[in-house]
């Protein structure tokens, strides 16, 4: 293993381990896609009714947005861990040391996959036998894990970039604000169809759009290509436009010499 | 900062002293990388601060003022962490991690997390950290603030033995002179973003005063005292009725003293050394004295001496 | 020669100083930080929009009661989750103070004990009344004015009010039991999911199963339904009396509980 790789990999240990070592964390972190899981089927099972949902299938429509958007929560973990890191100089130890910083922030979007990937093994044990469908299952759940890691690593870059710029617990709420309407602002709840003219032309610009059609594959029906890529291409874009504004975030961070 | 002007040799210990607020650690973190200097330039181990900073970071340690530890990890976890932020292989981190955790009497508590360590714990942890690469220049902020004496004593005493046995270069900030004048083979005294003095600490000393004897004799011998003090230097008031020289040949002068006292019949009833301190220094410097908390200043105390001639 | 005895000043309650010092503190201190105020108005005319935009179309076609646009209706909901954020602030207010050493300088004072609590709740209220306007102001702009007049909106406030102390008493124990902010990240997930397991956001008639079950039974939806009566302008019914009957032991809930956990950190540095 490379130095930066063992660096990135202890980082990300250390942000998956504050998961049990925080009292109450394991509960919340990754029982909350859960309840979100448990929490939109039930709340919204009226909408099944609606032409163009998947007909009789709610669970498989919620299934893949609960996975999606816990995974948005992810990066919560790397701003606490900023937040945290601030006031007791810990972040001066990493900056001070010749590690690259690239590592440093690679070790804490990771870490946000690994929260994220416990996530979805939570939610799959509750769905699964909750009856949700698989059409196709071979598909469907590698489709799952990339989806959930690459929104989690957008949520990582999102907080780390916010947190180096404002580092306090307090710009935490800004974090989630991002994550919200990232996360909202999308077709998490209902197709594009139904909803408000303003709500659809900023859904059809999400990237978290394409990213949980590319997801819901498998659920509602066989996974395409077609139905693929223009996830991946979000994915991948929307990851490259977050990790340079974390770079230009770190780079202020303390006005630390280059 | 006013304008830093300083050269530290290698293998050295330096000390950067100065009250709160003098601009130590602002010197230490653009030393260390971790603030860019607005103007000048710095070179660290041969290597400039800003347009090498990568190299730098490889060839120092720091443990800076706060104890920069993560109190939800080991110290095990910590030392492993840092020992691949400097890009150890994994056996040879964990052979230095054991020596070390030896050497620094901390074995004992790696296994459990910092957040239940004590100040003193915390320090040797933080040190420890700053040592697994077996830095050339070690960078020591304030390394004993806050912690017990016999803690205190420890550390000084791992500083010299880094200084003696591996050859580290150790740049040192403290507000405690006894700590600077026991460490340190040369130092900067700082205050308001200036050095204002500079050198090693005995010339600093010498160079603001000589060393003043407290005679203190019988009743009827002070006017053949005061006579035989007038050879060895000025003379100087004293407390409580004792008589006082400024050795103009320093301490060594002491026994002179005492030999010409007892030839010429004068019975010595105390006799106290003063020594000049570097608060005398700082003093000198700026006008104003350095408060601080000091346990024992050597010089303020001296050397008692109580004498009977029969 | 007579000394006079030193000690509080006749007709000064105990505590009420302190109670002033620290709660002007709390105000200091969140209007310092516009990152903590302004997710608390962000957040909840984001969901309403978000909300609105996906349901809003569909509302009739999923038996959504015609009397009322979704923008009414989900209104209180908005001023609820405005009070979640208020809380967490707080809360999070709370574990910094314990992080850095704040909470043990109050401790070692000989100050009126609950005056640590009272000061930053009331302040607590005090932001979720403001908040709170702003959104109503929001919402009329939109077309969703409170029918019940001003009786209506005094009783929103209060209510409104009340659940952000709940909310913030809870969040304060929370953070003086484990010192940590990132727990208040949890209680904030844990906080939405209560309120969407009620009526702020679906009529419980369109849920299924034991989730329809628990929003039918839940004290949110008895606040939240009250809340909305007022909204609407619906006179004559128990609605806003029970609203505020569950804002009311919400509210002491959260209280004792942030008492609590302050005698318990108190005995703890006492031992």
């Amino acid at each position: 293993m490379t130095a930066a790789a063992r660096v990135a990999w202890l980082i990300a240990r250390r942000n998956v381990l504050n998961v049990f070592r925080i009292p109450g964390n394991v509960i919340t972190v990754v029982g909350l896609p859960v309840l979100v899981l448990i929490m939109f089927g039930g709340a919204f099972s009226r909408m099944a009714v609606l032409a163009g949902y998947p007909p009789g299938d709610p669970i498989g429509w919620v299934t893949p947005f609960a996975v999606v958007l816990g995974a948005a929560f992810t990066g919560l973990g790397s701003a606490y861990d900023v937040a945290r890191d601030v006031p007791t100089g810990f972040m001066d130890r990493l900056l001070a040391s010749p590690a690259s910083r690239a590592a440093l922030v690679t070790g804490e979007v990771l870490g946000s996959v690994g929260r994220a990937w416990l996530q979805l093994a939570a939610v799959l044990v509750i769905a699964l036998p909750a009856g949700v469908s698989l059409h196709d299952m071979g598909g469907a759940i590698p489709l799952l894990l990339l989806a959930s890691a690459g929104v989690a690593a957008w949520s990582g870059l999102w907080a780390l970039a916010v947190l180096y710029r404002l580092p306090s617990a307090q710009s935490i709420g800004l974090v989630t604000i991002g994550i919200f309407a990232a996360s909202m602002l999308a077709t998490g709840q209902v197709p594009v169809r139904y909803q408000a003219f303003w709500l659809s032309a900023i859904t059809k610009v999400n990237p978290m759009t394409p990213v949980l059609k590319m997801s819901r594959q498998g659920f509602l029906g066989p996974v395409t290509w077609s139905g693929t890529w223009p996830g991946l291409l979000a994915l991948t874009l929307t990851a490259v436009v977050l990790a340079l504004l974390t770079w230009a975030s770190l780079r202020r961070f303390g006005r630390s010499a280059r | 900062m006013r304008g830093i002007d300083l050269e530290v040799s290698e293998g050295s210990i330096f000390g950067l002293l100065g009250p709160n607020g003098a601009g130590k650690t602002t010197v230490v973190r653009m030393l260390t990388t971790l603030l860019a200097p607005s103007g000048g330039w710095a070179r660290v181990a041969g290597l400039d601060v800003v347009r090498q900073a990568s190299a730098v970071r490889r060839a120092i340690g720091a443990a800076l003022q706060e104890t920069s530890l993560d109190p939800l990890m080991t110290g095990r976890e910590l030392i492993r962490l840092q020992a691949a932020l400097h890009g150890l292989p994994g056996k040879v981190a964990k052979h230095r991690a054991d020596a070390l955790l030896e050497q620094l009497e901390l074995a004992g508590v790696a296994a459990g997390r910092v957040k239940v360590y004590s100040g003193g714990t915390k320090r040797r942890l933080d040190l420890a950290l700053a040592l697994i690469h077996q830095p050339s220049v070690l960078f020591l902020d304030e390394p004993t603030t806050g912690i017990d004496p016999a803690s205190r004593q420890a550390i000084w005493a791992q500083i010299r033995a880094l200084s003696q046995e591996q050859g580290a270069t150790i740049f040192l900030t403290t507000q405690y002179l006894e700590e600077a004048d026991r460490l340190c083979g040369e130092l900067a005294i700082m205050d308001g973003g200036v050095i204002v003095r500079r050198g090693a600490p005995e010339v600093l000393k010498a160079q603001v005063d000589v060393p003043t004897l407290l005679v203190t004799v019988a009743a009827g011998h002070r006017e053949r005292a005061a006579g035989i003090l007038a050879r060895f230097g000025q003379a100087r008031s004293g407390p409580r009725g004792a008589l006082g020289v400024g050795l103009a040949d320093g301490a060594p002068a002491v026994a002179d003293v005492v030999r010409a006292l007892d030839e010429g019949g004068v019975l010595i009833e105390h006799l106290h050394l003063d020594l000049p301190t570097l608060e005398d220094v700082f003093a000198d410097a700026t006008g104003r004295q350095m408060l601080t908390e000091t346990s024992e200043e050597p010089g303020r105390i001296g050397a008692d001496i109580l004498q009977e001639h029969g | 020669m007579r000394v006079a005895a030193t000690g509080p000043r006749r007709g000064v309650p105990a505590g009420r100083a302190e109670v002033a010092a620290l709660s002007r503190r709390a105000v200091i201190r969140i209007a310092r930080q516009p990152s903590a105020w302004l997710p608390g108005l962000l957040v909840p005319l984001l969901m309403t929009a978000v909300f609105t935009g996906d349901y809003g179309k569909v509302a009739a076609a999923i038996g959504f009661p015609a009397s009322a646009s979704y923008l009414h209706y989900v209104l209180p909901a908005a001023l609820l989750a405005g009070a979640v954020y208020v809380g967490i602030v707080t809360g999070t207010e709370a574990t910094l103070d314990v992080e850095n050493g704040f909470i043990s300088r109050l401790l070692l004072a000989t100050i009126w004990r609950p005056a640590i609590l009272v000061g930053p709740l009331a302040v607590a209220a005090l932001q979720a009344i403001a908040q709170s306007c702003v959104l109503l102001a929001v919402f009329a702009a939109f077309g969703a004015g409170i029918h019940g007049g001003l009786s209506g909106c005094v009783v929103i406030l209060l209510a409104t009010a009340l659940f952000t102390v709940a909310i913030a008493g809870a969040a304060i124990a929370l953070g003086l039991w484990t010192g940590d902010s990132e727990v208040m990240q949890g209680l904030f997930g844990v906080l939405f999911i209560l309120l969407f397991l009620s009526s702020a956001f679906f009529p419980p008639t369109d849920m299924s199963g034991w989730f329809r079950a628990g929003a039918t039974h839940s004290p949110v939806t008895m606040l939240v339904d009250g809340m909305r009566d007022p909204v609407l302008g619906l006179r004559g019914g128990h609605g806003p009396a029970e609203a505020l009957l569950v804002a009311v032991a919400c509210c002491a809930v959260g209280i004792v509980l942030a008492l609590t956990a302050l005698r318990g950190r108190d005995r703890a540095g006492a031992a």
